[in-house]
């Protein structure tokens, strides 16, 4: 291994980066439009869900439920209406998510300490906001409920019951994530993810490229050896990659106040593990695949897409079928994202998180050691 | 091997599957030779050459280029030898000192050879005052002898060039051919590839190679030996290609190919020539507008001997 030969195949490989405004693009453009995206146009975050009410009961009971849902937040009013068909064409209108149907006789039934029910319709076209704002409507209504059967029984016994409650009640607070923002959930994968993609798409360019101008025949030519070139192509991308870092880690920071609880060195090591990763399984495509078209498909399929649907970025691991969990174990980007996770929200140290940094270690190895095997049969 | 032995083949074969790409070829170099191979696509052409440079491994056979021998050290002979492979191999996103720099760098050139070696190739390609242009930019003439240049930074004793001047205007490939007579009278071995029959001319010797196999070796005048007195040509005005396709059915015909306007036939050994072209025509009714005895060129050679084995 010559250090002066692999300088001067890092030094010609950024000349082609900084020259080449796609591949600039893709490094720094796609974190950029990546990062604002998810954290304003698409947060998961559900409230102000717009809501109409049918009220046939027009009581006090029936107007305290939908103040209830309104005062809450998670819902506005932005109607009433006559009849339950009309929800469906607000909803096909996009004008309202939910609605809320409250049948004549509801006052009566509850004071008589009879069992009512209120109806609440949901747009289940998105099923993630249908779910969560049926659920907002279920924990908001709740409590009211208790209180309206607290008070029949006060009535019907003469029992006090201002100092009862439910025996059990279950009061959950979000630790790491208080009010559940989900930017804090997402920026700390979304470093996992643009790291994944951008780099093993930029890598995967690389060789392939050269394959295919038939500069690597020049380059095989002379004395540099194989596992040089593929050095000396890791290092600027490694910079760029620390660059991508840099970007996104301080605008979730600033931006979006993700909170950064643990500690940077650890981030930096563990980040740089998963680039590496990233760059040897976009070598690797680009070893083998020998033209760019190949290259960029291959590394769509097997490097942006598991870490964007697979990673566990968008939707928990442990809602995929069994089949698809034990799957998502060799994508890289899932057992960085637990890391980035933990040092973000968490505070996580070396302690907790040395399984997950062992097997992005390992990923790195594994993947630069078969690159760099293949590439070597390969120019043979 | 002798002294001045640089290349050294003995039933060298490359299989890709069970394609004989190259088949059971043997032939040396001489030191300062301008060694030519010339064959149609598909000859074999670039896989000898990356054979010889250290690029594939051969699949059977022997192959010493300067005394190492490629099949157990192909990295040893890397540093020795110049090459300009088939497609143009300067990056074309870098300026043409950077290309050089480059190179000469990965041949490990210090940086005074190297400030020296980069003024001879920008002066060897006509790009003084150009170092600073990106190569995307040269007239694809200016590339080619630039690639040149870059192959010869680490002046090397022998140098590979594949089909150096395909593409390239006239003008600019008679350049080309001087500056690579000029190199062999300095004392570089010269082992080039072409398409072009009459630039290979300029060869010391030639190869021609078909279908993985060497169909002839010798000097050009030696080539043409064997057809002199036997080539007629003959002046038909039209359908020449039909006509050709005729003659060679006749008997005593080796072959006929057409020749733009005009008909090379080739007489089998012994017959003479006018004579029996004039009976073939007459033959099939023909009246051309004139039929004479002319001097062989490599083409003639090329066709009679690829038809002869082929046959
Ligand atoms: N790596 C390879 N794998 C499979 N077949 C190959 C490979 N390289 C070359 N061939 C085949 O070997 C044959 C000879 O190819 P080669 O490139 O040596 O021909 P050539 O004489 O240089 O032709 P051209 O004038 O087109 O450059 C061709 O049929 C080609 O398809
Ligand atoms: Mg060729």
């Amino acid at each position: 291994m010559s250090p002066r030969r692999v300088f001067l195949m890092a030094r010609k490989e950024a000349e082609h980066v900084l020259r080449d405004s796609r591949s600039l693009y893709l490094a720094l453009g796609i974190p950029l439009v990546l990062l604002l995206l998810f954290g304003y146009a698409l947060t998961m975050d559900v409230d102000q869900v717009p809501l109409l009410v049918l009220d046939r009961d027009q009581s006090s009971h029936s107007r305290l439920i939908t103040n209830a849902l309104v005062r809450s937040g998670a819902f506005v009013l932005v109607g009433s209406m006559d009849s339950p068909d009309e929800a469906i064409d607000a909803f096909m209108r996009q004008e309202a998510t939910a609605a809320l149907i409250i049948e004549k006789g509801l006052a009566r039934r509850l004071d008589r300490g009879e069992r009512a029910q209120v109806q609440l319709l949901v747009d289940g076209t998105n099923a993630n906001d249908a779910s969560i704002a049926s659920g907002y409507a279920t924990a908001i209504l709740q409590p009211l409920a208790m209180d309206i059967a607290l008070k029949s029984l006060a009535r019907r016994t003469g029992l006090d019951t201002s100092r009862m409650g439910v025996p059990l009640a279950v009061r959950s607070r979000n630790w790491f994530n208080q009010a559940l923002r989900s930017q804090w959930y997402l920026v700390p994968g979304l470093i996992a993810v643009i790291l994944a993609m951008t780099n093993v798409l930029l890598m995967a360019l690389t060789v392939s490229r050269e394959w295919e101008r038939g500069t690597m025949e020049q380059l095989l030519s002379t004395p540099v050896r194989p596992a040089e070139i593929l050095l000396g192509k890791l290092v600027p991308y490694v910079v760029i990659g620390w660059a991508q870092m840099l970007l996104v880690t301080s605008m979730g920071v600033l931006l979006f106040d993700v909170p950064l609880r643990g500690n940077l060195l650890l981030l930096f090591v563990a980040s740089t593990l998963f680039l590496i990763a990233s760059l040897g399984q976009g070598l690797l495509i680009s070893v083998v695949a020998r033209n760019q078209q190949v290259a960029t498909m291959v590394a769509v399929l097997s490097g942006v897409l598991p870490s964007m649907l697979l990673s566990g970025f968008m939707s928990p691991i442990a809602s995929m079928p069994k089949a698809l969990q034990v799957f998502t174990e060799i994508i890289p980007a899932r057992h960085f994202l637990v890391i980035t996770r933990g040092i973000f929200l968490k505070g996580s140290g070396l302690d907790e998180l040395k399984v997950e940094l062992v097997i992005v270690g390992l990923f790195a190895v594994l993947l630069l050691a078969i690159a760099n095997k293949r590439f070597g049969a390969e120019v043979k | 091997m002798t002294e001045s032995t640089v290349i050294e083949v003995e039933h060298l074969s490359r299989l890709f599957g069970k394609f004989r790409a190259v088949d059971d070829i043997s032939f040396s170099v001489t030191r300062g030779e301008i060694f030519g191979f010339l064959g149609a696509n598909g000859a074999g052409k670039t896989t000898t050459i990356r054979i010889l440079c250290g690029l594939l491994s051969p699949t059977s056979g022997k192959g010493r280029v300067l005394d190492i021998d490629i099949g157990k050290a192909p990295e040893r002979v890397k540093p020795l030898l110049g090459y300009m492979s088939q497609k143009f191999s300067l990056y074309p996103d870098l300026t043409v000192s950077e290309n050089l720099e480059l190179y000469g760098g990965l041949y490990g050139l210090s940086s005074s050879r190297l400030a020296q070696r980069r003024a001879f190739a920008v002066e060897m390609a006509g790009l003084v005052g150009q170092e600073a242009v990106l190569c995307a930019t040269l007239p694809l003439g200016f590339k080619q002898r630039l690639a040149l240049g870059a192959a010869l930074l680490h002046e090397p004793k022998l140098l590979f060039l594949d089909e150096p001047t395909a593409g390239v205007a006239p003008r600019a490939r008679r350049e080309f051919w001087t500056l690579i007579r000029s190199l062999a009278s300095s004392g570089t071995t010269v082992f080039v590839t072409s398409h072009y029959m009459d630039e290979v001319e300029n060869c010391d010797r030639i190869v021609l190679m078909s279908r993985g196999r060497i169909a002839a070796l010798g000097t050009p005048t030696e080539l043409k030996q064997g057809l002199v007195g036997r080539i007629v040509r003959i002046e038909c005005g039209q359908e020449p290609a039909r006509l050709a396709r005729r003659l060679r059915a006749h008997e005593g015909v080796v072959d006929a190919q057409p020749f733009g306007s005009a008909i090379h036939l080739i007489v089998a050994p012994g017959l003479d020539p006018i004579n029996h072209a004039r009976k073939a025509l007459a033959a099939l009714e023909e009246q051309p507008r004139s039929v004479e005895v002319c001097q062989p060129t490599l083409e003639d050679v090329f066709i009679s001997v690829v038809s002869g084995v082929a046959r």
